[in-house]
């Protein structure tokens, strides 16, 4: 049975390592690829390599950085005092669209989990401490999952973050801002009720 | 939870699509006893696995589903009303779609014990005579259909003990690590055990009652809770440090609790007859129902598959006294040994047909 040359095989196969992409997934991108003007393949190829290329961690924070430190942590007007730190790099972005945080970040690369084999030499424990040290942040808010996980990793690093001085906190679990009560999952709405507020 | 009015009550509606040998059986149940007749692989018990199914999301025959999927099929749906409200679950190779009245829902949690059902099976017998473990999915059954709550700490607490375990296994080296998953061990581990607590005066109650009215006031049968954690003092997790270093495993928690069942005083599991260890079993099955009710107002539906020609002729008609007639109850056998009464409803179940007879 006649199959694609091996180099489109080859192609489709690289896809199929992408998440979220399925083997009809990859195909139909090879195919369109391999169909669309060559430009189209030649920006795609380029931009993958220079993103291999330039992006590199943040030296302090550990977010994304074209140069030895990030966007936020070389910007004068973000307040110092303040720091969130966050399990993956994608978790940033998501607190910059929030528009509400203006302070710095410090980037875990993960969270701990024995199961997976994760431990702390794993994560970027020991950096945040030096920048700790450093720094001497006021507050430092911990923007880590609810989950077992997160939770553990919370709970780890909360006595190590005290011992610096500064306070600790973490954030709060809810009801999503514009949403009825219909709509919140019965834990959820257990967490919103163990930490609700004084009107 | 699902609460109605009894006039909203007046008929259970299922459907089957691709389930098992039914490529596709509709079929409404009035309320009352329903006996579900045919001979061995006609699709009986398949009639309450899928409304298990809908219940609890897994079957009670298979850990497998999608030995579910009828035979050359890819995907299988659960549907029934009853009140005002709809329930639907879809199940594929690639995933599992849950709705509740036209709307989606993301979470397992938010579906899980909407409908209520309590479960007879002939193996029930091994809840008096087998592992603690048993008795511990009864009881986390139990209290999850009251408070919904309860399966998420259940579930973080499974989560965090197999993290702790994992981090046993590697030899425990990181203290500070080990110190965080003992803490969060202990806080779910309590939440569990105070609602363990809270429900076995209530059910031990229940059951030695319903023990009493099935023999015939001749047993005396008492529920006792046995807890790995204490509620009055912290765990000293000190004392089992040297334990679980060589074992690997977490040694305390609602993991190892235990409900010990005694007839005079002697554990039933060893002790007792067969005849007395079902009809325990069946008082446990029958105080899950009757405390389901007092919390939401409502019979669960009784799911009943096959249990009763393992009873002696008085305990038979002591279990037929003892279901509630405002309940929906479904039987299954394979045919009427004469346990039925002039108003139950007969149906023969063949795959696709459930007809009444």
């Amino acid at each position: 049975m006649a199959d694609y040359p091996p180099a489109f095989q080859e192609l489709i196969a690289a896809l199929r390592q992408l998440p979220s992409v399925g083997p009809r997934s990859a195909e139909r991108l090879a195919l369109y690829l391999l169909e669309s003007p060559p430009v189209v393949s030649q920006r795609l190829a380029t931009a993958i390599a220079d993103c291999r290329q330039r992006i590199v961690p943040c030296e302090r924070c550990g977010f994304y950085a074209e140069g030895p430190l990030c966007t936020i942590c070389s910007d004068d007007k973000r307040d110092r005092q303040v720091w969130c730190v966050v399990e993956q790099p994608s978790d940033v972005l998501k607190l910059e669209k929030s528009g509400s945080f203006r302070g710095l970040y410090h980037v875990l690369g993960g969270r701990l989990s024995p199961l997976d084999g994760v431990g702390p030499e794993q994560l970027r424990i020991g950096s945040l401490q030096a920048r700790l040290e450093a720094e001497k942040p006021a507050e430092i808010i911990l923007a880590l999952g609810a989950d077992v996980e997160g939770e553990t990793t919370a709970l780890y690093l909360a006595p190590i973050l005290k011992s610096s001085g500064a306070r600790v906190t973490r954030l709060a679990t809810g009801l999503p801002a514009g949403g009825g009560l219909e709509f919140a999952d019965s834990v959820t709405l257990g967490y919103a009720l163990s930490g609700r507020r004084e009107l | 939870m699902l609460h109605h009015p009894m006039s909203d009550l007046a008929a259970l509606h299922l459907r089957l699509f691709q389930f098992r040998c039914h490529e596709e059986l509709r079929v409404e149940l009035p309320v009352g006893r329903h006996f579900f007749f045919g001979s061995n692989g006609q699709g009986k018990t398949s009639v309450l696995e899928a409304v298990y199914f809908l219940s609890r999301l897994r079957s009670f025959r298979t850990a497998q589903t999608r030995e579910l999927v009828c035979w050359q099929r890819d995907c299988f749906r659960v549907e029934a009303k009853l009140g005002g409200t709809a329930l639907s679950a879809t199940w594929s190779a690639t995933g599992r779609e849950l709705v509740m009245d036209g709307k989606p829902v993301a979470s397992a949690v938010d579906f899980w014990g909407q409908f209520a059902t309590v479960l007879f099976i002939g193996e029930d017998r091994e809840l008096v005579t087998g592992s603690g473990a048993g008795r511990r999915n009864w009881v986390d059954g139990l209290i999850a259909q009251r408070e919904p709550g309860y399966l998420a700490t259940a579930q973080h607490y499974a989560r965090a003990l197999k993290q702790r375990n994992a981090w046993l296994r590697q030899g425990g080296e990181d203290r500070r690590v080990g110190e965080s998953l003992t803490q969060l061990v202990t806080e779910h581990g309590l939440a569990m055990t105070r609602a363990r607590q809270a429900i076995t005066e209530p059910l031990a109650c229940a059951v030695s009652e319903t023990v009493r009215a099935l023999s015939g006031e001749r047993d005396a049968v008492t529920l006792r809770y046995r807890s790995s954690f204490s509620l009055e003092a912290a765990p000293d997790w000190a004392s089992v440090a040297v334990g679980e270093q060589r074992f690997q495993a977490t040694l305390l928690g609602p993991h190892r609790d235990d409900w010990i069942l005694e007839r005079h005083g002697k554990p039933l599991g060893k002790f007792g007859s067969e005849g007395q260890q079902r009809t325990t079993a069946l008082a446990l099955r029958l105080a899950e129902a009757q405390l389901i009710r007092e919390r939401r107002g409502q019979w669960p539906v009784f799911l009943m598959d096959d249990v009763a020609p393992q009873l002696d002729e008085n305990r038979q008609a002591a279990l037929r006294a003892l279901l509630p007639a405002e309940a929906f109850i479904l039987i299954t056998a394979p045919e009427d040994r004469g346990w039925t009464m002039a108003q139950d409803f007969r149906w023969m179940v063949s795959p696709s047909a459930c007809l009444p007879q």
